[in-house]
């Protein structure tokens, strides 16, 4: 897990929603089944066909082989992306790690004391109805700091960041020195 | 089996052998990478137990596809 500080705690772990990757997998296994079709349905020709059918069938099987692999490798990078990308709230921060591919991870690290919004965009009726959408965290400086989409239940998510929030500023007033003249 | 003069043995030799040197480097890399990779060890594990098992069975039936070819 990740290093936290003195004092500080772990609020929540938050993951992707598991719709869009599973959208994704549907679309490779579409690609995976197709050409399975047209090999068995190759087996029904009329019987002058069958012997070109015949000659190629083996190395069609092979490029079959190929073509699931080349697959595989894209199920993988998406299935890394999905289970590997984690949100992390604690009392003092926000870090986003980000797989991206299979080689990369992008790690951001966000204090609470720096956000001034928390906007949650829930696009069309698929997100409205499996509860996901897109989490922008904005600081002080124009461009959002942080973007994450497919966030489960962002609202919750939202609540956590604003309380934690809250509560972490309210810390920081109160153990600062008071200010004088 | 090079019946109509295309070399299909030939071709899916290339391609196997292709295939498997970069799967080799791919996983030599992948390797190395996910030992670095501190954060959430079991879940790391998991990715690659799904990653290994899926490639290692698609492989198999890839040789099983050529070996039919060569007989």
């Amino acid at each position: 897990m990740i290093q936290l500080g003195v004092g500080e705690t772990l609020l929540a772990a938050e993951r992707r929603h598991w719709l869009p990757i599973t959208l994704e997998s549907v679309g490779l296994l579409s690609a995976a089944i197709f050409p399975l079709f047209i090999l068995i349905g190759a087996e029904f020709l009329p019987a002058e066909t069958m012997a070109v059918v015949n000659e190629y069938r083996a190395f069609a099987w092979f490029l079959y082989a190929v073509w699931l692999l080349a697959l595989w490798m894209a199920f993988a990078i998406s299935i890394t992306n999905y289970y590997l990308d984690v949100l992390f709230v604690t009392s003092r921060r926000l870090i986003d790690v980000e797989q991206i591919g299979l080689f990369s991870r992008d790690t951001a690290e966000l204090h609470l004391d720096a956000i001034e919004d928390i906007h949650v965009e829930i696009k069309g009726l698929i997100q409205s109805y499996f509860n996901y959408g897109k989490l922008q965290v904005q600081t002080s400086s124009e461009s959002p700091e942080f973007t994450l989409k497919h966030v489960r239940d962002p609202h919750r998510v939202q609540e956590i960041i604003s309380k934690a929030r809250l509560t972490a500023t309210g810390q920081a007033t109160a153990s600062s020195p008071p200010s004088v003249g | 089996m090079e019946v109509s003069g295309f070399p299909q043995v030939t071709v899916a030799g290339i391609i196997f052998l292709v295939v498997i040197a970069c799967f080799a480097v791919l996983s030599v890399i992948l390797n190395h990478h996910w030992s670095h990779y501190e954060l959430e060890k079991n879940r790391r594990r998991k990715v690659r137990r799904v990653y290994y098992s899926g490639a290692g069975a698609i492989l198999v039936m890839m040789l099983v596809a050529f070996i039919f070819l060569l007989i």
